[in-house]
């Protein structure tokens, strides 16, 4: 089956990115597939806007029909996307993880949007990892679980517990890791730091020992945070102190050779060089520290360490010649994690470590985050996985808008308590 | 301890690089082809001579244009660089020798000023692409230009002859080897040792394939791209020095047909062109494969149009080989896989009974 004979069929998705054009208009974005499909030769703008409208009018939203798609917030793309699945006469509408950027009210609306699209017949296939959506939206439930399909059924017959056991395969014990007992002066510590509008007046201390989860939605402001504490923006306010001394971080080399590590949040562009063998993605930060006396590559130190890492991380693979595309995603995370632990870095910065990672391999790397810790390091969790925050962190910052918000001891929280504070804008 | 050859090891070399080994037997077939078809003229050792004295300024700038595309981009301009330096390394050495200079100092003064514009070319190369991010294949193809442009502002479009002492480089020998292998040799070892056994190389490689992930990891992306084109400057005069010197006499025009030539050896010689892969040892052969097929054709007084013809005929066949034999070399490993999936089942089999 081609795309073309699904859509001919009636089947569309809204993919979780909304493979949108940004730079045409909301006009252009939902009529053009539809104007394709018609068979025109010619560009017919009346019929254009009038399709648009028809579109907007049928999910009950306004919008400006000239704006630029790529202005408007997430939730409007999304709208978008709708809009113009509905217009190619879908019969059954795919979402991918439609909420992924959502806010409450957002996802309330969206849900609104959902029904009425339900009442005039029209069947959605809703895919989602979040147990209250599900519970909220869907009547009936397949779960699927590493490319096999677990359960299915009506939703009646799922609860809260039945739902988590089959989608990780394991009751997970919903327990907090705490802080153990080191003593240690503060490891990093930011002041009042900002970068113009991205975000402001950020202060936190971060101890040996100690998970500190930022956690925050889209466009909060994590990720610009995330990348300042690594040398990679440049701060526009506010001091960093490592050690009580203060440091600038001019660049990554900088901060690496301050003891910061930085696992990036999209592995495949920032943290790997994919065609390359694991070996040379892990050594890639510290080729300067793996030279022979007369400045050669050495080649057999280098591998000694791979091989380590390999063990020490449960990485599965045969050997550190294999290219790091030949592994799966949670194999190739363990990679990048690798790659910034060989620097042998105090403070591990991990943004959005297990996204696209299976489960196996998420409880591998959560378990590991712990583990570092534990021997001392200071480690940040930046996440908007909210069970992920809760087992993995010893406190927990909330970030919206570019500021922090709110702090709390992860004891304080639960899954529903964090959701809400999250969604409240 | 001398470590004792094995064929095991060999073995091993030619699954690790499976493409320089079908380049290894595309050169060694052609070589063979080549003393079949004219035994009396082909192998012989003025032949090989002869050849000996061709190959290497060409392989030269092929190297050249390669360190580009290991970057992901590409240096058009490495023969415009060769000709606008060795141009102002005449101009100079004419000076020079006018002025009573002895000959030979004057030649060496003349070949490092020739090697440092080069370098400042390759600079402002890296420059143009580093810091203010235009693809390498406009910013070259400018500078292409802008140095062609200049060379003959210069000379008035006119070849400047060299002093006599130049010409021992293009034409002499060195203990009965030919200068110009001498040189390529030298070239071919020292980058080898610079791409693969250099922290220089391996940045390199890495940069070319991702520059985002480099700069994450702490490498200084725009500080390895300004170094490669510098060195492909410096390998753009070297050429340049040998092909002034060979016909003892620089030019704004001349090698214009030599860079769509040095890409083909550079792909040919297995640079994989969206970057970060390719060795030295494949331009190399490339080139030599390249070298054996042209004198060959030559010899047979085929048309000079033949050996355009049959370059271009090497490399699709090439690729085709690759195409195929990469495919093979998969097929292989998912048996062999499968072949282990299946023998583990059988034994975790075995071990439930």
């Amino acid at each position: 089956m081609t795309p073309q004979q699904a859509i001919d069929e009636g089947i569309q998705i809204i993919y979780q990115d909304f493979s949108i054009f940004p730079n045409l208009t909301v006009a252009e974005n939902i009529a053009m597939p539809s104007e394709r499909m018609d068979g025109k030769k010619f560009v017919d703008w009346k019929s254009i806007r009038a399709k648009a409208q028809k579109a907007l009018d049928m999910v009950n939203v306004k919008m400006d029909l000239d704006a630029l798609v790529g202005d408007l917030p997430v939730a409007d793309k999304q709208l978008v996307a709708i809009c113009r699945a509905l217009l190619q006469d879908a019969k059954l509408l795919i979402m991918d993880e439609p909420t992924t950027a959502l806010t409450k009210k957002e996802v309330d609306a969206l849900f609104k949007v959902v029904r009425d699209l339900q009442a005039k017949g029209i069947t959605i296939i809703f895919v989602s990892h979040k147990l209250e959506e599900v519970f909220e939206i869907c009547e009936k439930l397949t779960i699927l679980r590493s490319g096999e399909k677990v359960i299915e059924g009506d939703m009646a017959d799922f609860d809260r517990e039945k739902f988590i056991y089959y989608m990780t395969g394991r009751k997970i014990k919903e327990s907090y890791y705490e802080k153990p007992n080191i003593a240690g002066d503060c490891l990093m510590k930011v002041d009042n730091i900002g970068i113009k509008t991205l975000f402001k007046g950020v202060s936190f201390e971060l101890y040996p020992g100690e998970i500190l989860g930022i956690t925050g939605l889209l466009g909060s402001g994590r990720s610009e945070l995330a990348r300042a504490l690594f040398g990679l923006e440049q701060l526009t306010e506010g001091k960093i102190y490592m050690d009580g001394k203060e440091v600038v971080l001019k660049s990554v080399t900088d901060a690496i050779d301050l003891g910061i590590g930085y696992v990036p949040e999209d592995r495949l562009t920032e943290g790997l060089f994919l065609p390359h063998t694991i070996s040379r993605n892990i050594i890639a930060p510290v080729i300067k520290r793996n030279l022979t006396k007369s400045g050669m590559i050495d080649n057999k130190k280098i591998e000694g360490s791979v091989d380590d890492w390999i063990d020490e991380l449960k990485i599965k693979t045969p050997s550190g010649k294999l290219p790091a595309q030949a592994l799966s995603g949670g194999n190739q995370q363990k990679v990048v994690i690798a790659k910034w632990l060989e620097p042998q870095p105090r403070v591990l910065i991990l943004n959005c470590p297990t996204v696209g990672v299976d489960i196996g391999s998420k409880t591998d790397i959560q378990a590991y985050a712990r583990k570092l810790a534990q021997n001392g390091m200071g480690v940040i969790v930046i996440s908007d996985d909210i069970p992920e925050v809760l087992q993995t962190c010893s406190r927990v910052l909330i970030m919206k808008k570019g500021r922090i918000v709110e702090e709390h001891p992860v004891t304080d929280l639960t899954e529903q308590s964090l959701a809400a504070k999250l969604s409240e804008s | 301890m001398a470590k004792k050859f094995n064929a095991n090891d060999l073995k091993k070399v030619m699954a690790d690089d499976a493409q320089l080994t079908r380049l290894f037997f595309i050169m060694l077939g052609s070589f063979i082809l080549m003393c079949i078809l004219v035994p009396d003229k082909f192998p012989t050792w003025n032949n090989m001579k002869s050849m000996m004295f061709q190959f290497p300024e060409i392989g030269i700038f092929a190297l050249a244009v390669s360190l580009g595309m290991l970057l992901g981009g590409i240096d058009l301009s490495v023969v415009s660089v060769g000709n606008i330096s060795t141009i102002i390394a005449a101009l100079l050495m004419n000076k020079l020798v006018e002025g009573g200079m002895n000959g030979g100092l004057a030649v060496v003064i003349g070949c490092v000023v020739a090697m440092v514009i080069g370098c400042i070319c390759g600079t402002f190369n890296g420059l143009l692409i580093a810091k203010l991010g235009i693809p390498a294949m406009i910013a070259t193809l400018g500078a292409m230009e802008v140095f062609a442009g200049l060379g003959v502002g210069l000379t008035d479009g006119a070849a400047i002859f060299t002093p006599e002492a130049y010409a021992f480089i293009g034409a002499g020998y060195i203990a009965g080897i030919p200068v110009p292998l001498i040189i390529f040799l030298v070239v071919m070892v020292i980058f080898t040792i610079f791409l693969q056994k250099k922290t220089f190389g391996m940045e390199l490689y890495l940069v070319g394939t991702n520059r985002k992930a480099a700069r994450f990891a702490g490498i200084s992306t725009d500080m390895t791209i300004i170094r490669t084109h510098m060195a492909g400057g410096l390998l753009a005069a070297i050429g340049g020095i040998i092909l002034s010197s060979r016909v003892t006499s620089a030019k704004a025009s001349y090698g214009s047909s030599y860079i769509l030539q040095c890409l083909l050896v550079a792909i040919l010689g297995g640079i994989n062109p969206n970057g970060g892969f390719g060795k030295v040892p494949g331009i190399v052969m490339a080139i030599l494969t390249l070298q054996f097929l042209s004198s060959g054709f030559n010899m047979m007084r085929a048309d000079s149009y033949f050996k355009t013809f049959i370059w271009g005929f090497v490399l699709i066949a090439a690729m085709i080989i690759n195409y195929y034999g990469d495919k093979a070399a998969e097929k292989k490993k998912r048996a062999a896989a499968a072949a282990k999936r299946a023998a583990e089942k059988a034994a975790a089999a075995a071990e439930n009974n």
